[in-house]
């Protein structure tokens, strides 16, 4: 719940580094399953949400917060990823189906685009400069990554992994992937077929998540051990490589409950991140100042998936059980839904240290 | 052993090799961690950094008293994951493919299984022999931190894997925070002497070069010259550009071939560009024998949408109808439903039936004490709630689908959630109720079951809507851990039901099994104090939560009370 991050200065102003979930607003006719993955259009207020319910809704969120159902779509199995082109013009999705699809939002057409051998953890577009169009990218537990230009049944190029991918994210010409056995890999997607770097994780458990920042010079990466590091890319950069702990209890006699980082989400025009775990809250925080900027109290359940609009002035985050505590501790009345979150004032700025560094 | 000199810790100590305090200069200071910049001493927010000053360093900064306290007191809940300790060792602790997987990947296979009960129970086995794993490491710390250094020895080993990729001398700077000169194409140059392996593996194969004595890296020949877009288009004989000299007929195909895809030749672009088509799909044409109906004769995406608005209607618009850009006479979407539907609204017509999306008319509530009408949402209240003074999403809010809300009153909402349910949710047999109420009272407490939901084996799951935790009371705390049985009667008290307050701290359910019976003692002894007056500022009360102006100075009566809590 409170973040151990912190120094000094943020204790003192205790007060308002707490923020309130008065004014989130939920969706309307959410999935009815855990919510996989949030995609807001980088052109519009439209949000794509990827449930297990094996479902991709779409959705047009007012400027009230008011929302109302689009479109939907199914694939054969839960859909664990979905995205938006940077056009705004499609949607991608993926899954357990082992297929990517994309739906063409003029048309409402959906078409399968891509394949792997076994599920796909994420489907990501990405385009480059001196390309005809948007691309995609998929990363899969069949352990290889796979780019398609959407017109072709194969690949334009396969790199092969060490191990399952868990997490994946493109920034510009970025990709950064987070693997099973704690690898990371990074791509320059100008040069796509190689890894650019391969480190291993800076946090000790599994990868959970791992999300570039939004001037593409670096990634945050978080895992189930409720923590949370912050990695640039270039070695000249590495020393301001840090890591936090987050999402975690405060320790009672000397056990601390820990929990895992579900997602971690950059501000497109702060640079600032949110965090959002399987304790059921959310966090801004400013990785250059190295604070937290603000705390949420626990919205009733885990958070699964979180993302902010293309203005950033939407945070959304989807409540669901996230499968950590095992299938048993699953309930029907577990909630599941996806919230909006107004971003007021400066919950999400970035803030100056107020100590010397 | 003479004490370690702290200035030489430092980093700086004015006596060098004449000081009469231990500088520990073998592992640490002679072999600089080359990936451990991060842990240099102006980052004081690495928690990795155990600062083991202590008398035996271990290189890649284990220490006994971190695996420790990874692995028991502050260990995750999820326990099948792969664990390093330490800072880039040469080998984790735990992992593997056996070892590691990933939430997901649980949940899938047992949904996906033909006997969910085997998966389940196969998954309990795995997450066993990780739990003995970990006894056996705990009771073992020197053992295991020898395994972990004795993979220093054995290539390739994790720090292999990561510098096949990353030159020596550093990355290029593509990814840099200020400008770096050389990069204007976006290409780095590094491999210039690393050949990469074609399958940076965990597996035992040491790394070859694929391509014999000819260009280091396939990206880079084609990076040679080129123009920076790798993935040139497809009417070129080539999707990279350039082909690579060494051609297609290696034994062992290059990097980034996989195996799956049953073809002889490699997998990029090039091959199937040029003609013969690999096809994965194991079917003739794209999108053919998989289950979507899709049609085959126009391009997927139709015509390039030039639009800002994806719905070709305006996003602004209050136009009901954001299908604009497809009329019903078009070719239908391939989920059967007409332009005009909104597939939210309705029940979907044709492939998408969802029981559970209760759009339609509030259900109105058996027992609602409070006799207003409950909408079939249970965010209703919710949304209602927000309508506070600074809500910029502002207060004339009208989620599509909903009824009426509910008055903000909480136990409304939550009595909401679980009444359209009450088939779906698994419950024990349903206890006898007791009516804490007079026997001739006109009111009836809210039975039990419609706010606790009990799962199979009588442990309550859900209390007023929120997910519930069991504790143990220990001394005069309640603990999550279960604590050993009392010593001298052998005995230990069952846990407890609890429920998380909004900070995050627990809180006892004290009526877990629904109300008390009636208890005559409780109610006022002499009514006539219970004026009308009185009776009405307990029945406002309980509508609103609050007491408007005072509260009486005379007790309620039973009737007035509700022991869901």
């Amino acid at each position: 719940m409170s973040g151990l991050f912190g120094s000094a200065a943020s204790s003192s102003a205790n007060s308002n580094t707490i923020g309130d979930l008065k004014n989130d607003v939920p969706i309307s006719n959410p999935p009815e399953d855990t919510i996989s993955r949030l995609a807001f259009s980088p052109t519009q207020d439209i949000l794509a949400v990827s449930s297990w319910d094996k479902k991709v809704r779409i959705y047009q969120i007012a400027s009230n917060g008011s929302s109302e159902g689009k479109h939907m779509y199914e694939h054969d199995a839960p859909v664990l990823s979905v995205d938006f082109s940077k056009d705004g013009q499609k949607v991608a999705s993926a899954g357990a189906d082992k297929q990517a699809k994309v739906c063409d939002l003029q048309t409402l057409q959906t078409a399968q685009v891509a394949a792997h051998d076994q599920p796909i953890r994420y489907a990501r577009f990405f385009e480059l400069p001196n390309s005809s169009g948007p691309m995609l990218v998929t990363g899969s537990w069949d352990k290889t990554i796979k780019y398609w230009d959407l017109r072709q049944s194969t690949p334009v190029g396969t790199v092969q992994c060490q191990e399952r991918v868990y997490s994946m994210d493109v920034r510009n010409s970025l990709l950064v992937v987070g693997t099973a056995d704690r690898y990371v890999n990074v791509i320059n997607l100008q040069d796509p077929l190689k890894f650019y770097k391969t480190l291993q994780s800076p946090l000790k458990w599994q990868t959970r998540v791992v999300s570039c920042f939004t001037d593409a010079t670096g990634f945050a990466i978080g895992s189930i051990e409720g923590r949370c590091a912050i990695q640039y890319v270039e070695d000249k950069d590495a020393g301001s490589n840090f890591s936090f702990k987050c999402h975690r209890d405060p320790p009672q006699g000397n056990i601390t409950q820990v929990y895992s980082v579900n997602d971690i989400s950059f501000h497109p025009q702060h640079g600032t991140f949110s965090t959002a775990g399987s304790d059921g809250t959310f966090h801004f925080w400013d990785k250059d100042a190295k604070h937290r900027l603000k705390g949420y109290p626990t919205v009733g359940g885990s958070i699964t998936a979180t993302t902010f609009n293309a203005s950033g002035n939407i945070f959304a985050y989807a409540v669901g059980y996230d499968w950590s505590k095992g299938y048993m501790a699953n309930s029907q009345n577990y909630p599941n839904k996806v919230m909006l979150h107004p971003i007021q004032g400066d919950e999400c700025k970035p803030r100056p240290s107020a100590k010397k560094r | 052993m003479a004490p370690i000199c702290r200035f030489y810790q430092q980093g700086n100590c004015r006596n060098g090799a004449s000081c009469r305090f231990e500088h520990p200069g073998a592992n640490m200071n002679s072999n600089p961690n080359p990936f451990g910049a991060a842990s240099s001493s102006s980052n004081r927010f690495s928690a990795l950094s155990t600062g083991g000053n202590r008398s035996q360093e271990i290189p890649y900064k284990i220490t006994k008293e971190s695996i420790k306290l990874d692995l028991t007191e502050e260990r995750p809940s999820w326990i099948l994951s792969s664990y390093g300790a330490g800072r880039d060792p040469p080998e984790q602790l735990f992992g593997g493919p056996n070892r590691e997987l990933s939430p997901e990947e649980v949940l899938f296979y047992i949904r996906s299984s033909n006997n969910p009960q085997q998966a389940m129970s196969e998954i309990a086995a795995l997450q066993q022999q990780a739990e003995q794993q970990k006894q056996a490491a705990l009771s073992n710390l020197d053992g295991a931190i020898q395994f972990i250094l004795a993979a220093e020895n054995n290539h390739p080993n994790r720090i292999d894997i990561c510098k096949q990729t990353t030159p020596e001398s550093g990355t290029a700077g593509v990814f840099s925070r200020q400008p770096v000169a050389d990069t204007q194409s976006g290409f780095s140059n590094p491999l210039a002497s690393t050949p990469f392996s074609s399958a940076p593996q965990q597996s035992q194969q040491p790394p070859q070069n694929p391509f014999g004595g000819g260009a280091s890296s396939f990206g880079q020949t084609s990076a040679m010259g080129q123009k920076p877009n790798p993935f040139a288009s497809t009417s070129n004989s080539s999707a990279f550009g350039q082909p690579p000299p060494m051609g297609m007929g290696m034994p062992k195909p290059a990097f980034g071939q996989t195996s799956q895809m049953g073809t002889a030749g490699p997998a990029f672009g090039q091959a199937s560009a040029m003609g013969q088509k690999p096809n994965p799909f194991g079917s003739t044409a794209f999108g053919q024998g998989q289950t979507q109906t899709q049609t085959q004769t126009q391009s997927p995406f139709g015509q390039p949408a030039q639009q800002p608005s994806p719905f070709a209607a305006a996003a602004t618009s209050t136009a009901p109808n954001p299908f604009a850009a497809k009329p019903a006479t078009s070719t239908p979407s391939p989920f059967g439903q007409p332009a005009a539907a909104n597939p939210f609204a309705q029940p979907a017509p044709a492939p998408s039936t969802d029981q559970q999306m209760d759009t339609s008319a509030p259900t109105p509530a058996a027992s609602n004490p409070f006799g207003q009408p409950l909408t079939s949402s249970p965010f209703a209240t919710a949304t209602q709630a927000p309508a506070a003074a600074n809500n910029p999403f502002a207060a004339a809010q009208k989620p599509s689908g909903f009824g009426a809300p509910a008055a903000s009153n909480p136990f409304a909402a939550m009595q909401a959630q679980t009444q359209p349910q009450p088939q779906a949710q698994p419950q024990s047999a349903p206890t006898a109720t007791k009516n804490p109420y007079a026997p001739n009272s006109s009111k009836q407490h809210p039975p039990p079951e419609s706010y606790i939901v009990k799962a199979l084996n009588g442990r309550i799951t859900s209390f007023n809507g929120q997910p519930v935790y069991y504790r143990w009371k220990v001394d005069d705390k309640y603990v999550e851990v279960m604590p050993p049985v009392d010593i001298h009667t052998g005995k230990r008290d069952p846990p407890v039901p609890g429920v998380l307050n909004k900070d995050g701290s627990w809180r006892k359910v004290f009526f877990p099994e629904g109300p008390p019976g009636y208890n005559r003692d409780t109610e006022p002894i002499d009514l006539g104090t219970y004026t009308a007056s009185v009776k009405a500022a307990y029945e406002k009360m309980m509508a609103r939560g609050v007491f408007e102006g005072d509260m009486p100075e005379v007790p309620p009566m039973r009737e007035d009370c509700l022991w869901n809590f």
